[in-house]
């Protein structure tokens, strides 16, 4: 056998000894939800460069219908975020953030936006709007599935 | 969103889940963390699913995401990730010779780098052409040829190492 053959058969032998999950199409959308109330677009904020388990994508950035309050300072630099139960290390400007999801709580979902403003101070936000201040290098772990909380330092 | 792109969306997820599903499974190498691909990519596709209902194929979209933010992490988590020099288990002749195959086909895959893993996926699971997987990763066919060709030597190559490994341990030949 050559190696496509055995390549193209394994791969057809391995994907369907796998069960997936059933789709929960309810919590996609309460997800969803919870990401689009998120959404900050302030004026000028550009995304950068996001090494996250998961960025959110421009699209999802499109309504700005629902922005949090906003830092008093000028927003210079955004990432949106969406992470799981693993760790992500984000870059908004010159800063460095780390964020960790529950390890106790796997599969737990969390989204949020990081971002600077003109004073350089690093913010995340609260999933009910609240701006929760945090300085380069904490650890913000999401202990639930609707806020993030600024945790210690690391 | 109304009621019927609601439906849409639902009939959308169910048809297309299980075969993403299996995609990212091989993509990533990881259930979990198929898992999560796949909410990920779903759920943007729903805050967007009016827009890509219209443009037509949207599993193709999704195909899309899914393999690009695979090859995303792939590169996050491989440095961290530790390669098993022993496979779990060493079959006998016969149907279990070809579950071992597979499983060193697994392995092989896992020393791919991100791309050429996505294009051996591509094409040998999905079964898409060259100028597909080009498109679906953003990339020149010329450049998936040129991964394709370098992953199939690399697997080549892995793939007789690990059946020598095999063999010098007893196992099926």
């Amino acid at each position: 056998m050559n190696i496509e053959d055995l390549v193209r058969r394994s791969v057809g032998d391995l994907a369907q000894g796998v069960v997936p999950p059933r789709p929960d199409v309810p919590a996609l959308m309460e997800r969803a939800g919870r990401t689009r109330r998120m959404q900050i677009g302030a004026a000028g904020a550009a995304a950068i460069a996001l090494v996250a388990a998961v960025a959110i994508g421009g699209s999802a950035l499109d309504d700005t219908s629902a922005r949090g309050p906003e830092p008093a300072g000028t927003l210079t630099s955004s990432v949106p975020v969406w992470m799981n139960a693993r760790s992500a290390t984000v870059h908004v400007g010159d800063h460095t953030v780390t964020l960790a999801g529950d390890a106790e709580t796997p599969g737990l979902t969390a989204s949020g936006l990081v971002y600077a403003d003109g004073a350089g101070t690093v913010y995340s936000q609260e999933f009910d709007g609240k701006p929760v201040e945090i300085d380069d290098n904490t650890v913000v772990r999401a202990s639930s599935v609707t806020r993030w909380h600024a945790g210690s330092v690391d | 969103m109304d009621d019927l792109a609601v439906s849409d969306y639902t009939a959308f997820v169910e048809a297309q889940w299980a075969p993403l599903f299996r995609t990212a499974y091989l993509l990533t190498g990881d259930y979990q963390l198929a898992e999560d691909l796949l909410q990920t990519t779903f759920t943007k596709i729903f805050l967007a699913w009016p827009r890509i209902s219209r443009l037509g194929q949207p599993g193709a979209y999704a195909r899309k995401m899914i393999s690009n933010q695979a090859t995303s992490w792939w590169r996050r988590r491989s440095s961290s990730e530790l390669s098993v020099s022993e496979l779990p288990e060493h079959g006998t002749a016969g149907h279990e010779h070809a579950v071992t195959q597979s499983l060193v086909v697994w392995e092989a895959l896992g020393t791919l780098a991100p791309r050429q893993r996505a294009v051996v996926v591509l094409r040998y699971y999905e079964d898409l052409s060259e100028a597909e997987i080009a498109e679906t990763l953003g990339i020149a066919t010329g450049t998936v040829k040129s991964h394709c060709s370098a992953a199939l030597a690399r697997l080549t190559v892995e793939i007789e190492k690990q059946n020598e490994d095999l063999t010098l341990d007893g196992g099926p030949t």
